[in-house]
């Protein structure tokens, strides 16, 4: 059986995630890569988001598939701020990495390799 | 490595460093750009203007202070303008404020009203010019 971390993304000799060179970082939506700039596959070392106090969410997508996600649906469900992150995540070639933000109140920061 | 931006109604809200052209709505811009940068009005993008520092509360004591060291009112001008009947409605708004705000309705009169009257010596203008910042 691999090491969970090479399933991962990552991996390596020594079984760690490196960090990867590139990173995007912001507060509106957008695509991070597209389906087309993603040619050989990306592996995002890290990626987190925050959401402020009564916030919608901030979605991090996979070709449209949400992996991460935080704030809530309903605005005004909770006064408290919310994140999350995720590491090692291998996105496939031709499938695109996208950050979906409901209001500006959600900032998102994405480590990532392009492969 | 390259600095791409998202521009949302003249503000930067996203910026993606890497090594390829990311996709549609980033724009490629000059390294150092950050998020929260605005449009120049030159095709370009600068460091938003620092925001202005917003006036601080005061208590009534530091607003008479204030209007001795900036406007110029002297300990008998203070004395007169206490007793002053044109001023009367003025003392009483300030006994049952708890902190005084540069931008109360009431304030901008009151110091009118004292620099008109001859109490504000230097002008009501210089005591809203002096008041503290946070």
């Amino acid at each position: 059986m691999s090491p969970l971390s090479s399933l991962l993304g990552g991996g390596g000799f020594n079984g760690f995630v490196p960090i990867g060179p590139s990173y995007a970082t912001g507060t509106a939506t957008a695509t991070i890569v597209s389906a087309g700039a993603n040619t050989d596959g990306v592996n995002i070392s890290c990626a987190s988001l925050y959401s402020e106090g009564y916030s919608k969410f901030g979605k991090l997508q996979i070709d449209g598939d949400t992996v991460l996600c935080s704030g809530s649906n309903y605005v005004g469900t909770s006064a408290g701020s919310t994140s999350a992150a995720i590491t090692g995540l291998f996105v496939p070639a031709g499938q695109s990495i996208s950050f979906l933000a409901a209001d500006a109140k959600t900032t998102y920061h994405v480590n990532y390799e392009v492969l | 490595m390259a600095t791409y931006a998202i521009v949302s109604s003249g503000v930067v809200t996203g910026i993606n460093v890497t090594t390829i052209n990311p996709g549609e709505g980033w724009q490629l811009v000059p390294d150092g750009v950050q998020l929260g940068w605005v449009d120049d009005g030159n095709g370009g993008l600068e460091a938003p203007p620092a925001p202005t520092p917003a006036h601080r509360p005061l208590t009534r004591l530091e607003f008479v202070r204030l209007c001795i060291t900036a406007g110029g009112m002297t300990s008998m001008l203070l004395v007169q303008a206490k007793a002053d009947p044109y001023l009367e409605a003025l003392w009483i708004m300030l006994d049952f404020c708890i902190e005084i705000k540069h931008d109360d309705e009431d304030i901008g009169p009151g110091l009118a009203a004292l620099d008109a009257l001859g109490y504000l010596p230097g002008g009501a203008a210089a005591v809203f010019a002096a008041w503290p910042t946070e």
